[in-house]
């Protein structure tokens, strides 16, 4: 167990310089760089401020130099400072990372309190109206886009029924307030919620139909409702672990995945950094923000697999 | 799982599930297929979900290109709710298009990039689990690293850099979703494969001699079809959602050709959301009963290869 | 049981993980500028006599006049702007509206009827109103004409109280030619490039700009090369910064300074109290405006991404005013609780074909053509609903563009002119069109174009939003590749804007002539050009131009379509608020100081 953890540690050094080196040559790749996102295209043109912005950035360096540059700085901590408002890139992404995980950590808190009952009763009641409703409900949050959702939910919500505020993290004039702040997170967590309910309710019902379904049914019959709340317990032990583990695969997507969300509702997370960076080719944010999230799919992923072959013997990496 | 926003993680659980999900050939009877088929016809929702989706595929493929094209920029044609204009069913959008077509048209574009996109994606995903988990030692190591690389990588940036490299375009697009959604399959593939490979039945077909290839094809692969539909079902659910919000960053099909996406990005304009509801509501209820219907189907398959979830035989 | 154990700690690990996360809701760092900034002469303030004579408050009832909100928050999204939360007033092209709160000019804009610019709206009334003085009083034209002096206003002082003098203003010019200025691009001061001295300095090989001379603290002269009649018009988009502050941070570092994140200065209505990324700006009244204190207490600017939250967070209340696009007009001129103001955006919405890629549109008859194939009426009476007027060239004010036609929708004519041509086009390919506009409206507006284009002349064009600005600048500019393009051109304050566009000394990437391989050289309209600079009769100028008009709507450099309306949605609350969607934001008086909004 230990040389294995020790042996996966060590090869994700290499796996995470791999990555830095694929995204950075993928930002080169894309169409255009820093100066044509700074540039507006109503005004004309201006080649000086063009050869300025390239001095600037190095944008005339060969690639594998900026990459060196680039790395050299960021092992001494030094990840730049942001193209669109020269504020240091690690305060920005740091920033970004805190707000991000607020929203989809709640999310998922949402998606697991709901979902897990939710499916425990779906499983309870296989097939049966309740099942039906539930699982159709859940379903219906993530049949729409996120982005339908979102200005639906504000319009409805929002404006209509005057239930919550539209979009931001708190009111703007305010003193801070955790109340405020909660209502400001609660449209957002739960539109981001439905899809982890979703799958929360799928397999944990999944999981504990493997288990007990018929003798759920006999025992509550033959020893009665105690009984099979004894049994059921026992069953959700065995839905525990798939559970875990889809917590487990689940935090990357804490860190940049609510791309759409956090735009609608001008939530600052990474998912609405991300995007402003790769708007102005802002290669030192992107590799920033690229940073926290290999970092996090790295070590996510590599708690998951210890804690599977931890769990059965018979699985083990050589 | 925000399936609605980049990523699915559909499966996941099954990466860990202790091999009992897994089928194995079992006792003389009737044959598991057979089983595996009555227990999913049990499964109402699920045959709902494919009634349902054949209608739509149906109407998909007899629906008229041209009708959904056609713009009439007219004063009285434009915007016109549904049964206000003779013919137009479903009424007009901005440019005088017919909104009924242009919804079936666009369920066509949508269905086609959903079911290719995912078949590149699981088949991605397949040949890269099954090496790694069967190989294992540094194999594995090497595949599964590169596809921790890929599941680190914005998304976006990922999308933008190809879409400017491969052209806009449907084909480009159906390559670009499988690639960015094989990663997950693969991880859970693999861990299927893995389980399997400690089986005493695997360890048995070793001692005696079978090939590598054949142990695959014979063994394994018949093995994970279970987790592998499943996956691919959810996975065309997840595209379809996936693709309108692509819509919204401008990474969409394009427009004039229509898609679910692309017809349901008239609703970032409130005006369009709160007034003109036939030129969303169409598509919105298409996608919504489209990806209800494939997620009962999913899950009925899901019960059917599941043998112990049914209170059958 | 260690099995349990162990998941039992790694759920601890992850619920305490995420719990951490959860605990504290996370307000950006919160950059705010030191506090009681004191001030260091007494302020010019109005006398304690001069106070209105205050009615006792008996004599009017309590619920007659309206109780006042201290602070108005609003969102500057859409085209005005620069769609980052955080810009600087050297930034090209954006927010110039918003920093018009905290800066002023040189001189500025008056809109001419801003009552029945509301009303009674006119798509072809001047956008750039009368120039009016800002920070200058007054300015006048040396006799050889070649020199502009500026006699400032007195008693102006900064929002630290430093007295504001001729020094600032050399300050700013050359803080904006000098390389070595990392606040790229300092798109405003343009307008000062014929200035003497420039290019030495740009060069390095002076260390001021010998054109601009301090007279004294009031008194500031411009010196150019060649005789520039529109500079007091064309100067008034530059903010001046103050020598005090700015001048202490080295050039080099002026981008990532924390001084514009902290404690900007301008000789504005507001300055600066704090910026929360992400989030919003927030500006507080000063006191010593030289037009007087502001009736507001605070102008907070709210962040957003997506215009649809904007408008409706407007509709409930949260912010007093945002832009809106012409398809949302209908719907809040029925909002009781609205004002729409619309107003010309001094942007022409033009299209390129690339003749470099495919030679048979380097045939004038051929871009004729495709100017008479385009319904352009239809398009604006039905996907516009009326908000652009068409355009015969590039000028979209009527003194420049008087008697030129633009060309009328004939499909009959256009068929005719392609018909030498006609197995060229034949052969085209289906033609990528191109745009960088992100908005539905653009999209419809792209489509029926090309329908026209494909009924009448059997083109085949793509629409193509590439939302992704730097994708598209490259895709124009740098790679010129291109098929065709729809996109926006600014089209004043001056006929001066045509400068850049067809004079032959601004042969891309010098200048934007030719940008897709197509230079235009036309002798006369470079004469016309040149001359129309130094023009000081008006009427003479004007003439000049519409000739620069008439050239080009024949030879079809640039094919420019329509000048758009666009539209800002204003609560009803708002008192006395001036705001037209001119270019960038514009350079416009509006009233800051005097705005009001009711409870």
């Amino acid at each position: 167990m230990i040389t294995f953890i020790i042996r996966r540690l060590l090869v994700s050094i290499p796996v995470f310089l791999g990555i830095t080196v694929i995204v950075f040559v993928f930002i080169a790749l894309a169409p255009g760089s820093i100066v044509d996102a700074l540039l507006r295209p109503e005004l004309g043109y201006d080649p000086a401020a063009e050869a300025a912005i390239i001095k600037r950035y190095g944008l005339d360096q060969p690639l594998h130099i900026r990459y060196i540059r680039w790395l050299a700085n960021s092992l001494q901590g030094e990840l730049g400072y942001r193209v669109a408002s020269g504020a240091p890139v690690s305060s920005e992404v740091l920033r970004g990372l805190k707000n991000s995980t607020t929203l989809t950590g709640t999310a998922m808190l949402l998606g697991i309190s709901i979902g897990i009952p939710l499916g425990v009763l779906s499983a309870v009641r296989q097939y049966s109206k309740a099942d039906f409703v539930l699982t159709g409900v859940t379903f219906l949050g993530i049949s729409l886009p996120s982005f339908m959702l979102g200005l639906g939910g504000l319009y409805l919500f929002g404006l209509k029924l005057r239930l919550v505020p539209i979009g931001g993290m708190m009111t703007i004039g305010k003193e801070p307030n955790f109340l405020d702040f909660l209502r400001h997170l609660v449209l957002p967590a739960l539109i981001l919620g439905f899809g982890y309910m979703a799958i929360f309710l799928r397999y944990t019902r999944a999981a504990i139909l493997e288990v007990v379904h018929l003798d759920y049914i006999m025992t509550a019959r033959s020893k009665g409702v105690t009984g099979a709340v004894v049994l059921l317990r026992h069953a959700f032990r065995n839905a525990l672990i798939p559970i875990i583990t889809l917590i487990g695969l689940s935090i990357p997507e804490v860190v940049g995945a609510a791309v759409v969300t956090e735009t609608v509702f001008g939530w600052p997370g990474l998912g609405m950094m991300m995007v402003e960076g790769i708007q102005d080719r802002d290669f030192l944010l992107i590799m920033g923000v690229t940073l926290v999230l290999a970092l996090t799919v790295l070590v996510s992923n590599m708690l998951t697999d210890v804690a599977y072959a931890y769990a059965d013997p018979r699985i083990r990496y050589n | 799982m925000p399936t609605h926003g980049f990523d699915t993680t559909e499966m996941a659980v099954s990466e860990v599930a202790p091999p009992s999900v897994v089928q194995i050939v079992g006792p003389v009877g009737v044959s598991p297929g057979r089983r595996a088929l009555g227990r999913f016809l049990r499964h109402r929702l699920a045959i709902v979900g494919l009634i349902t989706i054949g209608l739509i595929i149906l109407l998909a493929i007899i629906g008229s290109q041209e009708a959904a094209l056609t713009m009439n920029l007219k004063m009285g044609f434009t915007n016109q709710p549904p049964g206000k204009l003779p013919g137009y069913l479903l009424g007009t959008d901005a440019l005088g298009r017919d909104i009924l077509a242009r919804t079936i048209v666009g369920g066509r574009v949508s269905i086609l990039v959903a079911l290719f996109s995912v078949s590149i994606s699981t088949g991605i995903g397949t040949i890269v689990g099954v090496t790694a988990g069967y190989l294992g030692g540094w194999v594995d190591l090497a595949l599964m690293r590169f596809v921790d690389i890929v599941l680190s990588f914005p998304v976006i940036l990922l999308l933008l850099v190809v879409a400017y490299l491969i052209g806009p375009g449907l084909v480009q697009m159906i390559l670009m979703i499988g690639f960015v959604t094989w990663a997950r399959g693969a991880r859970i593939i693999r861990g299927q494969v893995v389980a399997l490979r400690e089986m005493a039945f695997i360890e048995a077909a070793r001692v005696i001699g079978i090939s590598d290839i054949r142990m695959v094809m014979t063994h394994i692969l018949p093995n994970i079809i279970a987790p592998l539909v499943v996956f691919a079902t959810f996975g065309v659910a997840n595209v379809i959602v996936f693709e309108a919000s692509l819509s919204y960053l401008g990474l969409g099909v394009q427009p004039p050709t229509p898609s679910w996406g692309n017809l349901l990005h008239v609703t970032r304009v409130v005006s369009v959301l709160e007034r003109h509801t036939w030129l969303w509501v169409p598509p919105a209820t298409m996608i919504v009963l489209m990806v209800l219907a494939v997620n009962f189907v999913g899950d009925g398959l899901r019960d059917a290869f599941d043998q112990r979830s049914v209170s059958d035989d | 049981m260690k099995k349990q154990i162990w998941f039992s700690t790694v759920v601890a690990v992850i619920a305490s993980l995420m719990l951490a996360s959860c605990a504290t809701p996370a307000p950006a760092p919160v950059v705010e500028a030191p506090a009681a900034v004191p001030a260091t002469e007494a302020p010019a303030a109005v006398p304690a006599t001069e106070a209105p004579a205050a009615v006792p408050a008996t004599e009017i009832p309590a619920t007659e006049v309206p109780a006042l909100r201290d602070t108005m928050i609003a969102a500057w999204v859409g085209p005005c702007c620069n769609g980052n939360d955080w810009v600087t007033p050297m930034d090209s092209g954006g927010d110039a509206h918003w920093f018009s709160k905290i800066y002023s000019r040189l001189t500025t804009f008056e809109v001419l009827d801003p009552i029945k610019q509301v009303v009674d709206y006119d798509s072809n009334s001047g956008v750039y109103g009368k120039l009016t003085g800002d920070l200058a009083e007054s300015w006048a034209v040396s006799d050889d004409k070649l020199t502009w002096t500026f006699n400032l206003r007195k008693g102006v002082t900064w929002h630290d109280g430093v007295p504001f003098t001729a020094k600032d203003i050399k300050f700013t010019v050359e803080l904006c030619f000098n390389p070595k200025n990392t606040m790229n691009p300092c798109h405003y001061v343009a307008a000062a490039n014929g200035v003497v001295g420039v290019e030495e300095y740009k060069t390095e090989k002076a260390t001021e700009v010998s054109g601009v001379k301090v007279v004294d603290d009031n008194t500031i002269s411009f010196t150019f090369v060649k005789a520039n009649s529109l500079f007091p018009v064309t100067i008034n988009e530059l903010f001046i910064l103050p020598e005090h502050t700015v001048g202490k941070i080295k050039p080099e570092g002026m981008k990532e300074a924390e001084y514009w994140k902290t404690s900007q200065i301008g000789t504005g209505p507001f300055k600066w109290v704090k910026w929360e990324a992400g989030v919003s700006t927030e500006l507080a009244a000063f006191d010593n405006y030289w037009r007087g204190k502001p009736k507001l207490a605070k102008i907070i600017r709210r962040h957003f991404e997506d215009t649809a939250a904007a408008l409706i967070a407007f509709d409930a209340g949260e912010i007093q005013f945002t832009y809106i696009t012409a398809d949302e007009v209908a719907r809040e001129r029925e909002n009781a609780e609205a004002v729409v103001h619309p107003g010309n955006s001094g942007v022409d919405n033009a299209m390129q074909f690339n003749s470099t890629k495919y030679p048979v549109f380097g045939n004038i008859e051929v871009r004729q053509a495709i100017m008479h194939a385009i319904d352009r009426q239809g398009i604006i009476d039905n996907v516009y609903e009326g908000a652009a007027s068409m355009v015969s060239c590039l000028y979209g004010l009527p003194n420049l563009n008087a008697g030129v036609k633009p060309q009328q929708y004939d499909p009959a004519l256009a068929k005719e002119l392609v018909k030498p041509f006609a197995a060229e086009l034949a052969k085209l390919p289906e033609l990528q069109f191109d745009t960088y506009y992100a908005d539905p409206l653009s999209l419809n507006v792209m489509t029926a174009i090309a329908q026209n284009l494909k009924d009448n002349l059997g083109l085949n064009l793509k629409p193509m939003q590439m939302t992704d600005g730097a994708a598209w600048t490259k895709r124009y500019y740098k790679d010129n590749a291109s098929d065709v393009s729809f996109f926006g051109a600014a089209n004043g304050p001056t006929g001066d804007r045509g400068f850049s566009y067809f004079h032959s000394d601004n042969a891309y990437p010098i200048g934007s002539n030719g940008v897709t391989g197509r230079f235009y050289k036309n002798a006369t309209v470079d004469q016309l050009l040149t001359d129309a600079r130094a023009d000081f009769d008006t009427a003479a100028q004007d003439a000049k131009y519409q000739q620069v008009c008439e050239i080009t709507k024949n030879e079809l450099p640039n094919m420019y379509v329509w000048q758009t309306v666009r539209f800002h949605v204003v609560s009803k609350k708002v008192n006395d608020i001036i705001i037209i969607p001119a270019a960038g934001g514009g350079s416009y008086y509006d009233a800051a100081e005097l705005w009001t909004v009711n409870e």
